[in-house]
C-alpha cells in the first residue's frame, strides 16, 4: 500500500525557514559557481582558436542582419514618442527648441543601447537558448563531442562573438532610426527648427557619450550570449524544459541588462569626474 | 601521386594523424604506434580477449538519484556486447559512460586499460574520434543536411579537402544502403530508419574501433528493424569493430549478440545485490532459469509488476 511508505521515508525534506534559507544559499552558489566555470570555459576557447568561417558567418547573418528590422521599428517608435513627450513638457517650459538635445541625449546614452540589448535578448538570446536545449534534448551536443567538436567552441564561441561584435552596430542602427524619428515628429508635425533641433543636439551630446552607449552595448550583448547560451546547457528534459531555459534566458538577460547599464551609468560618470580632474576635456 | 581510393583504415590513420598535427592528408606516413595508440584498439576478434573499453566500480547518479550502483563491466576487442534490461535501468548511461560523453560520480573509466579521467581535453577528445556513436533518435544535426551531417567529424577534426570528403561521405551513405540523392535532405525530411542509417554513417565517418547502438531498432517497423540488425552485422563482419549495443530487442540480441549482459534497476534491487543480473553468451540468455532474465526475454510481465513498480514510482515521487 502506499501508505506504507510514507511512515517509513527517511529522506523527508527539509521545510523550516532555515532550511529553505540554506537549500536557497546552496542554489545561488552553484548557480554563480556554474555560470563562472561555463564564461572560464568561453574565455579559454576565445583565446584557444576562433570558429571556422563556415560556422560563425550564418550566426553573425543571424544575430546581426536579422535583428535589423526589429530593431529600426523599436527604435523608429521610441525616437517618435521621445518626441511627443518631450515636446509636450518642453514647451510648457518654453524650451521646445532644446527637444534635439533631450532626444539624442537619451537615446544615444541610454535608450539605444538598452533598447538594443532587450530586443536582441527577446529575439535572440531566448532563441539560442532554445536551440542549444533542443540539441541537448535530442542528444546533439553529445553527438558533437562524439564527433570531436567541442561545444563549448562550437556552440558558445560563435554565438558570443556574434552577440559581442554585432551588437554596438545594431546599437547605432536603433539610435540613428530614434533619431530620425525623433526629428521627423519634432520639426515636422511640432514645427520645430531643424537646425535648432542639430544645433542643441550637437551641443548636449558629446562623442564621449556615443563611445560609451557602444562600449556599454557590448558588455550587455557579452551578458545575453553567456546567460542564453548556459541556460540552454542546463536546460530540462522535454519540451516543457526547452520553453523553461528560453523564457528563463529572457528574464536572466533582461535583469542582466538593466543591472549593468545603472552599474556603468554610475562608473561612466564617476570616470568623467575623473577626467575633469585630470584636465581633460570630453567632447 | 596520392590517390583517391581510400581504405577506410587509410583514413583512419591519416584523420587521426591530421587531427593532432593538422598535416595533409595523404602526404604523411602513418606513424609507429605505441601501447595506448588507438591502432592498438582495431584488432581480429581471433587475436585475443583483450579488454577495449571498462567501467570499473562506476556510481552514477542524476539529480541526487543514483542510476547506475558499484556498476563494473569490459567490452572485449572485437566482440559485440549487447546490453539489455527494463527502460531507467541505466544502459544508455552506462554506454555514455563507456564513451566518455559522460564522467561517473565515482569510479573510473578505462580505455585501453588507461582511465579517461585525467587525460589532457586534446587527447581525450582525438581518443574518442575512435568511438562511434549511434544515437538513439539518431541525433542528427537538425540545421544540416545529410552531407553536413556525414562530413561534420572529417570537418572538425581532418585537413581533408572537399572532394576527399565528398569520396568518403557518399561512400558511407552506400555503406548504410542509401542512395547519394538523399545526400541533400535535412534530418526533418527523413524516416526514422533512413535517420538511423544516416546516423550509423555519420558514427562509421571516421572509420572508428569501436561503435555503439543505443537502441538501434526502438521506433522502426520490424522490417527496418531487420535492416539495421543487419548493417550492424555487416559493420562487424566488414570492419572488424568492436560494438556495444543497447537494445530491448531480443531479435536484435539473436541476430548481432557475442555476449550479452543485462541490468536491472536500482529500485528493483536490495543493497546488495549487482546491478548485472546476467552475463552469457547469446544462446545462454535464451536458455537461462534466472526468471528475472528468462521474463525480460520473453516479455513476461512478473507477478504484481505493474502495481510494484508503480509505488515504487509513487515512492521516489513522495
Amino acid at each position: 500500500m502506499s501508505t506504507s511508505f510514507s511512515s517509513v521515508e527517511p529522506k523527508v525534506p527539509g521545510t523550516t525557514p532555515i532550511h529553505w534559507i540554506g537549500r536557497i544559499t546552496v542554489e545561488v552558489i552553484v548557480a554563480i559557481g556554474e555560470l563562472s566555470a561555463f564564461v572560464w570555459m568561453l574565455t579559454r576557447w576565445l583565446m584557444a582558436r576562433l570558429p571556422r568561417e563556415r560556422v560563425i558567418w550564418p550566426i553573425f547573418y543571424e544575430v546581426g542582419v536579422r535583428s535589423v528590422p526589429v530593431v529600426c521599428i523599436t527604435g523608429l517608435f521610441i525616437g517618435m514618442v521621445l518626441a511627443v513627450q518631450s515636446y509636450d513638457t518642453l514647451s510648457q517650459l518654453h524650451f521646445q527648441i532644446h527637444i534635439g538635445s533631450v532626444i539624442n541625449g537619451t537615446l544615444v546614452k541610454e535608450l539605444g543601447p538598452v533598447l538594443a540589448a532587450v530586443m536582441l535578448a527577446g529575439r535572440v538570446g531566448s532563441s539560442i537558448a532554445a536551440e542549444i536545449g533542443t540539441m541537448k534534448v535530442s542528444e546533439q551536443i553529445d553527438a558533437l563531442q562524439a564527433l570531436g567538436a567541442d561545444p563549448i567552441a562550437y556552440l558558445v564561441v560563435p554565438r558570443f562573438l556574434a552577440c559581442f561584435l554585432m551588437i554596438p552596430a545594431l546599437t547605432m542602427v536603433a539610435e540613428g532610426v530614434g533619431i530620425f524619428g525623433g526629428w521627423f515628429v519634432s520639426t515636422q508635425i511640432y514645427g520645430v527648427s531643424s537646425h535648432h533641433f542639430w544645433s542643441y543636439s550637437d551641443r548636449f551630446v558629446s562623442a564621449f557619450d556615443v563611445v560609451t552607449g557602444v562600449f556599454k552595448s557590448m558588455s550587455f550583448g557579452a551578458a545575453i550570449a553567456v546567460i542564453a547560451c548556459h541556460r540552454g546547457f542546463r536546460c530540462g528534459s522535454g519540451a516543457e524544459g526547452v520553453g523553461r531555459a528560453a523564457t528563463e534566458a529572457f528574464v536572466a538577460s533582461f535583469i542582466a541588462i538593466l543591472a549593468l547599464d545603472f552599474i556603468l551609468a554610475l562608473l561612466t560618470i564617476q570616470l568623467v569626474k575623473i577626467l575633469l580632474l585630470l584636465g581633460i576635456q570630453i567632447t | 601521386m596520392f590517390g583517391f581510393r581510400l581504405t577506410h583504415k587509410r583514413i583512419t590513420a591519416d584523420t587521426r594523424v591530421s587531427s593532432s598535427k593538422r598535416m595533409e592528408f595523404g602526404s604523411v606516413e602513418i606513424p609507429p604506434t605505441t601501447d595506448t595508440s588507438p591502432r592498438k584498439m582495431s584488432v581480429d576478434r581471433r587475436e585475443n580477449h583483450a579488454t577495449a573499453i571498462e567501467i570499473r566500480n562506476a556510481f552514477r547518479s542524476f539529480g541526487g538519484q543514483a542510476i547506475l550502483r558499484d556498476l563494473s563491466l569490459e567490452v572485449r576487442k572485437g566482440e559485440t556486447l549487447v546490453l539489455i534490461g527494463e527502460s531507467g535501468c541505466g544502459k544508455s548511461v552506462t554506454t555514455k559512460l563507456l564513451a566518455g560523453l559522460l564522467e561517473p560520480t565515482s569510479g573510473k573509466v578505462l580505455w585501453d586499460g588507461r582511465p579517461v579521467r585525467g587525460r589532457p581535453e586534446n587527447e581525450r577528445r582525438r581518443d574518442r574520434l575512435r568511438l562511434g556513436y549511434l544515437f538513439q533518435g539518431a541525433a542528427l544535426f537538425d540545421s544540416m543536411n545529410v552531407f553536413e551531417n556525414i562530413a561534420f567529424g572529417l570537418r572538425e577534426n581532418t585537413t581533408l579537402t572537399e572532394q576527399q570528403i565528398r569520396e568518403i561521405v557518399f561512400e558511407r551513405l552506400r555503406e548504410v544502403g542509401l542512395t547519394d540523392n538523399v545526400s541533400s535532405k535535412c534530418p526533418s525530411d527523413l524516416s526514422g530508419g533512413m535517420k538511423k542509417r544516416v546516423g550509423l554513417a555519420r558514427a562509421l565517418a571516421m572509420s572508428p574501433d569501436i561503435v555503439f547502438y543505443d537502441e538501434p531498432t526502438t521506433g522502426l517497423d520490424p522490417v527496418m528493424s531487420g535492416v539495421i540488425n543487419d548493417l550492424i552485422v555487416q559493420t562487424q563482419a566488414r570492419r572488424h569493430v568492436t560494438s556495444v549495443v543497447v537494445t530491448h530487442d531480443m531479435n536484435t540480441v539473436r541476430r548481432v549478440a557475442d555476449r550479452v549482459i543485462m541490468l536491472v534497476p536500482l529500485n528493483c534491487l536490495t543493497a546488495d545485490e549487482s546491478q548485472i543480473v546476467f552475463e552469457g553468451s547469446c544462446s545462454e540468455v535464451f536458455e537461462t532459469d534466472n526468471p528475472r532474465v528468462s521474463q525480460f526475454v520473453r516479455g513476461e510481465i512478473r507477478t504484481g509488476s505493474v502495481s510494484s513498480r508503480h509505488e515504487s514510482r509513487e515512492c521516489n515521487a513522495a
